[in-house]
């Protein structure tokens, strides 16, 4: 054909009225009387079209949670927390491994992503949840069969009531649950989606190396006891979970939760506060220079045997924002 | 809103009156969301991502100097947290077709007839297969054209934004219309494939 390939590119800035003006009088004619060339024209035009037009109008609720979330942030910026953020994703992993059913929590979504994503994870994840928790607890036989079957005491543990509160004394931490009532009384679907998911409160925590276990001491390795408020500072910034947008599993990446922690990171809860939080703990990974945490309740074996035979722990797993350098290096200071 | 009303706001809320943030977000929430939508290709992304962009464009207001409308300023970030959002969705996928490919040194393919203003097809379903057809550029291609159509941005301005020299910009821009039209004609009938499904991010041309 003719070498109109030449004037392609000068049709791209016509488009974009970034032509010198005798260059553009000069294809205006040629555009006049080149088929293939008038095409070109067209179709860049109307790319521009489709691009540029027909926009639609966002949600309603765009601006109203960017306000929320806004104030929200205003007001608690100075409390150093960890949180995590109610991903769609670390979402699905607390709706597996206690069944949806029972987390009642979950009634309003509708949210398709989450469904999907539930179906595909649940043999991997109702393994791994078998898997680590039996040499922990057992006094029962823990199965995923048992995550179908609802206690009353396991329920209780969904309404742990860690009230988000920003209290004004010297807490330096702040984890705790959303209540359960969020979300099915008519709290704002949207702003479920978007709160903590985890948020607590604790005046001290230990370090241990590797796996902890409750029920035999003796072979905890305790490493520190952090008390301090500087160091609780400093540690809580390493394990807060990485800001929303950007938390992500992957499903290859759980294979690394059926070997032992790193570290596991225990907070005995504030009785003081609130008699009916557990303590908390959290197991820590090194993958791929990033830190993966597990956080979950820590649940003693109470003395009813009949309690004792069904529970199952919520346990979220997400991508902590400190790097294993920096942890290191913060555990190194500590032995000093 | 004029620039005068714009950098009013910004001062309010510079010196803590949150409320007034509201005033901005109302003004570019439509451009910002449909901005998103067009990087991300479905709804619930564009709406992390908005968020995201707004209060990101909140948590940097301190410094933000008005060299450049805030409304534009705003756009690139919006375009800048979708493309963070595609790379850590990319390392998914399972191609790699990498920016500057071979696809770029191919003739371009001259579309076809239905792109006529006089053409029989109805122009809104023209416009939504040239959208499904954008979600398969590669992520950046879609930016750069994104930041010329949506936001407007000149050359001049687009090179300054992204750093590189004005004739970069030119060529980009072109590409990326380029494999448009090969993506719109070549890969055979968008309409007929189920693009709608592997439309989160474009992520298959990763």
């Amino acid at each position: 054909m003719n070498n109109c390939s030449q004037y392609f590119e000068l049709i791209s800035a016509m488009i974009d009225g970034e032509l010198e003006t005798e260059l553009e009088s000069e294809l205006r004619t040629h555009l006049e009387h080149c088929d293939e060339c008038k095409r070109v024209y067209n179709a860049f035009k109307e790319f521009s079209n489709a691009l540029s037009k027909d926009f639609v109008r966002p949600p309603e609720i765009l601006s109203k949670s960017i306000m929320q979330r806004v104030n929200k942030q205003k007001k608690g910026t100075k409390k150093p927390f960890i949180f995590g953020r109610f991903t769609a994703v670390a979402a699905c992993l607390a709706l597996i491994l206690l069944g949806a059913s029972r987390f009642g929590f979950f009634d309003g979504l509708n949210n398709n992503k989450q469904i999907e994503k539930s179906s595909l994870r649940s043999a991997d994840i109702g393994e791994m949840v078998t898997n680590s928790d039996h040499e922990e607890f057992n006094t029962q036989n823990y199965s995923s069969n048992s995550l179908q079957e609802n206690t009353n005491d396991s329920s209780e543990q969904i309404m742990i009531k860690g009230d988000i509160n920003e209290t004004e004394e010297d807490v330096v931490f702040q984890f705790g649950f959303p209540t359960q009532n969020t979300g099915v009384n008519g709290t704002n679907i949207e702003d479920i989606q978007k709160e903590p998911l985890f948020l607590f409160e604790a005046k001290e925590l230990s370090i241990y190396e590797g796996k902890y276990s409750s029920n035999d001491e003796q072979k905890n390795k305790l490493l520190f006891t952090v008390k301090n408020e500087e160091e609780l500072t400093a540690f809580s910034e390493l394990l807060t979970a990485v800001p929303e947008g950007t938390t992500k599993y992957e499903i290859d990446d759980d294979q690394f939760v059926k070997s032992n922690p790193k570290y596991t990171v225990y907070i005995p809860a504030d009785k003081d506060k609130n008699s009916k939080i557990n303590d908390k703990m959290i197991s820590i990974w090194y993958i791929n220079e990033e830190i993966w945490g597990v956080i979950q309740d820590v649940r003693k074996p109470t003395l009813n045997v009949e309690n004792t035979k069904d529970f199952s722990i919520e346990k979220i797993l997400y991508k902590a924002l400190g790097s294993p350098n920096k942890c290191e290096d913060f555990i190194k200071k500590l032995g000093k | 809103m004029t620039r005068e009303e714009e950098n009013l706001i910004i001062s309010k809320v510079q010196n803590g009156d949150t409320a007034s943030f509201e005033k901005l977000v109302l003004e570019n929430q439509t451009k910002v969301y449909n901005l998103a939508l067009r990087m991300v290709g479905n709804e619930e992304d564009a709406f992390d991502m908005s968020q995201e962009a707004f209060i990101k464009a909140y948590n940097s207001l301190g410094s933000f100097r008005g060299e450049s409308r805030f409304s534009v300023w705003l756009y690139r970030l919006t375009t800048n947290v979708c493309l963070d959002f595609l790379r850590a969705e990319g390392r998914k996928s399972f191609s790699s077709l990498t920016y500057l490919s071979d696809d770029d040194e191919k003739e371009l393919e001259i579309p076809d007839e239905r792109f006529s203003p006089e053409a029989a097809i109805e122009k809104k379903e023209l416009r939504e297969t040239v959208k499904m057809g954008l979600l398969k550029l590669p992520k950046e291609y879609r930016a750069i054209l994104l930041l010329r159509e949506i936001d407007g941005l000149s050359y001049d301005e687009i090179a300054k934004t992204l750093s590189i020299e004005e004739g970069t910009v030119k060529s980009r821009i072109f590409r990326a219309r380029k494999r448009l039209c090969a993506i719109l004609s070549g890969e055979g009938n968008i309409l007929n494939s189920n693009s709608s499904k592997d439309s989160k991010g474009g992520v298959k041309h990763e």
